[in-house]
């Protein structure tokens, strides 16, 4: 899903090298006839301006195209997470992790930290030059939240967070204010659910979280 | 340095295209294109840029027309550098800009050194056009006396 910010950050990076060597052609040919030289190819100068409109034309499309994709992502990242939450509730309930076996309840905790790890290596992969960062992927021992943000520059506040409360390992809600990770802070009443996706948005300068899907 | 020392033997058409893009890829791969261009690295590829400028002035004593091709490359290449790094910001946050919201960026935020370094060796490289020319005209002017006689 992210690569291809990736990819239309190195079709621009090309396209600003052809533009750059383009203008630099252009430059020296204007300057050597402005010397009052004749150019040893006639056609230079048209080439020269024909690189420079094609190296614009591309980066025109490059910057089309990923508005258009940035336009789509937060519901992109949305519903990839809200997948992989639905996923990690049903593994619980398949693995029969409603129960007090200790042990039991270990090796479930232990396969949906496994899939949370799984699901946002596929699904954020290549995100380098995409405004989404995965911040949790269950590999911390005390959290075993799935957490992805979302940076948006215009809010000027904290970032979107997005992603899974894995209430089924803090079942007992062992947080207090002073150990609580950032993205619980705002938490609120977390639904009384196994995995929670919940989705964090400023809401007149507020951080306010959502739970806009019903999973379990 | 005397215009008699410089040679001004024109190369030919695929030698300059190929001088300055493999100026611009080893100057690229010099400036660290994994890492951001700002910050304790600046220095360092700043350093770069004039150290490959200064070999390109060398190169200017022995063959004048490739130096100017390899010194297309390395301006080429300094700006390219520098949008993209632009880029790589811009894309690191939900807020779509064009080219002018780049340039506003390279101009006001970490980027002005290096944007400085790019307009000396662009204006450098307009510079060397025109003496080159007036050279090139020099000594043709002189072979051509040279030869009626």
């Amino acid at each position: 899903m992210l690569a291809r910010f990736e990819f239309f950050h190195l079709w621009l990076v090309v396209f600003y090298g052809l533009l750059f060597l383009a203008i630099h052609l252009f430059l020296a040919l204007g300057i050597w006839r402005a010397a009052g030289m004749r150019l040893p190819w006639a056609w230079a100068p048209r080439a020269a301006k024909g690189l420079v409109i094609l190296a614009l034309a591309g980066i025109g499309f490059g910057l089309w195209q990923r508005s258009g994709h940035l336009d789509t992502l937060q519901k992109d990242v949305e519903v990839s997470l809200a997948g992989i939450c639905q996923k990690a509730a049903k593994l619980v309930v398949d693995m029969g992790g409603d129960t007090d076996d200790e042990a039991r309840r270990a090796e479930v905790d232990k396969a949906v930290r496994s899939l949370f790890m799984r699901s946002a290596a596929d699904e954020f992969a290549g995100g380098r030059y995409s405004p989404v960062s995965v911040i949790e992927t269950g590999a911390e021992p005390k959290w075993a939240d799935l957490v992805v943000s979302l940076k948006i520059r215009r809010q000027g506040g904290d970032p979107e967070i997005m992603g899974c409360y894995n209430q089924y390992v803090h079942r007992y809600s062992g947080f207090s204010s002073w150990t609580r990770p950032y993205w619980r802070n705002d938490a609120g009443n977390i639904p009384m659910r196994d995995i929670v996706f919940f989705h964090q948005h400023l809401v007149n300068g507020r951080n306010t979280v959502d739970y806009p899907y019903e999973v379990n | 340095m005397k215009p008699s020392t410089i040679n001004l033997t024109p190369i030919p058409l695929a030698a300059a295209v190929a001088g300055a893009v493999a100026a611009f890829g080893a100057v690229w791969a010099l400036s660290q294109p994994g890492e951001q261009l700002f910050g304790a690295s600046m220095f360092s590829v700043i350093a770069k840029w004039t150290f490959a400028l200064a070999i390109i002035l060398l190169v200017y004593r022995r063959r004048y027309f490739l130096a100017l091709s390899l010194h297309a490359g390395l301006a080429a290449c300094s700006w390219t550098r520098i949008f993209s790094e632009a880029d790589r910001w811009r894309s690191a946050y939900m807020e779509p800009t064009g080219l002018l919201g780049q340039l506003r960026w390279i101009v006001t935020e970490d980027m002005f050194l290096p944007l400085c370094v790019a307009i000396v060796i662009s204006l450098s490289f307009a510079g060397a056009v025109l003496g080159g020319a007036r050279l090139y005209r020099r000594a043709r002017g002189e072979a051509d006396h040279a030869g009626a006689l």
